[in-house]
């Protein structure tokens, strides 16, 4: 294995939670997500050498990424899709962490129903970029991101609220 | 709940650990990006019509060829050889350039989009292109069966010449109807799936 190689790999293992959180955002079921995180390393390392360190390496990671997922579509596999359920009845207002969870549980039910462009929207702003910031990374103005994120919000809080969770 | 406390969840969730990174990169294959199975199809069909010409390039060793039709079949073979190489170079630029995915997503959507619309077009006059080539060396072929007088028969038989020029022009239209089909089935999906993704830019 060579240096360049190494280097990325290990760039990769401190970045992952980036493929992961966007994984989670496109694809509902585990095998997909997995097809998808190899997809998106895969397309990592083949763009690696157009990193050019103007950004930092999770900002160029997250375009890349994101690219990818835009236009990865599932395997053609023939199974039964079941709608989970997610359950409510262990978790009390103490217990914080099984909350997060569950709000977490709702969030990516959620979100699979929105559009690609709106799941990259909300994921830009989870992750704490600015309007601008997202546009730069979209392609589109920051007053465009501002409306469409605006929009994906409000769809999203009707789809949790569907699903029967306060919001 | 609310925005804040989803933030929240999502920036400490343990769940975002669990992924597997390969050991090894050269292990890593794409399969399911409609650009890579653009250049996968692509690259089926680069060797697919190699043969093909390598098996036209041989057809007057299969059947016979008056030796005075050897030189036009030949320079006809040239011509369609050329415009072969033209086109498998202008489609191998293609295949090596598109897919940097290091733009802007809207950029590099609208890349991909145009990218792999031109080398459909440029797969379509390929086609078209070798079309007439063909169609000449199969008639040198037809003119140099070896019974006698039936090619003068055929010349003196208006009926006949008029049944080849009809089957000429349904053998091309068959042509023209078969590379649509078959684009429309083995790359318009992946063109619909990359344009359905940019429509969703629109205000």
């Amino acid at each position: 294995m060579n240096s360049t190689e190494n280097e990325f790999l290990a760039l990769i293992e401190s970045n992952k939670g980036i493929i992961r959180k966007v994984s989670r955002t496109y694809m509902d079921t585990r095998d997909d997500q997995a097809d998808l995180e190899q997809e998106i390393i895969y397309q990592l390392w083949k763009s690696y050498d157009s990193f050019q360190h103007q950004s930092s390496f999770s900002t160029w990671m997250y375009r890349v990424a994101l690219n990818t997922a835009l236009v990865f579509y599932k395997k053609e596999k023939k199974k039964l899709t079941v709608d989970r359920e997610i359950p409510t009845d262990i978790i009390s207002e103490e217990n914080t962490s099984a909350v997060k969870d569950l709000q977490l549980s709702h969030f990516y039910k959620a979100i699979q129903k929105l559009e690609r462009i709106e799941k990259a929207l909300v994921l830009l702003h989870l992750e704490n970029y600015s309007h601008k910031e997202i546009g730069e990374n979209l392609g589109i103005s920051e007053g465009n991101a501002r409306i469409k994120l605006s929009r994906a919000k409000e769809k999203l809080k009707t789809l949790i609220k569907q699903q029967g969770y306060e919001f | 709940m609310n925005f804040d406390d989803i933030k929240d969840a999502w920036n400490n969730d343990q769940e975002n650990e669990n992924i597997k990174i390969p050991a090894k990169l050269d292990q890593l294959k794409s399969a399911q990006l409609p650009v890579e199975r653009l250049r996968k199809g692509m690259k089926s069909e680069f060797w697919v019509q190699c043969l093909v010409l390598v098996i036209v390039g041989f057809t007057p060793k299969f059947f016979y060829l008056q030796p005075q039709m050897i030189l036009p079949f030949y320079a006809l073979y040239s011509c369609s050889l050329v415009v072969s190489i033209y086109y498998f170079f202008k489609l191998y630029v293609f295949y090596k350039r598109i897919g940097s995915l290091s733009l802007t997503s809207k950029d590099n959507l609208y890349e991909l989009y145009y990218e792999a619309r031109l080398s459909i077009e440029v797969y379509k006059s390929f086609t078209y292109m070798l079309v007439p080539f063909f169609m000449v060396m199969a008639v040198l072929l037809f003119a140099s069966v070896k019974v006698d007088g039936l090619y003068q028969r055929f010349l003196d038989n208006e009926t006949l010449m008029l049944m080849a020029a009809f089957s000429f022009a349904n053998v091309i239209a068959l042509i023209i109807l078969m590379t649509e089909i078959w684009i429309k089935y083995g790359y318009g999906k992946y063109i619909k799936q990359i344009k359905a993704v940019l429509d969703e830019f629109k205000e």
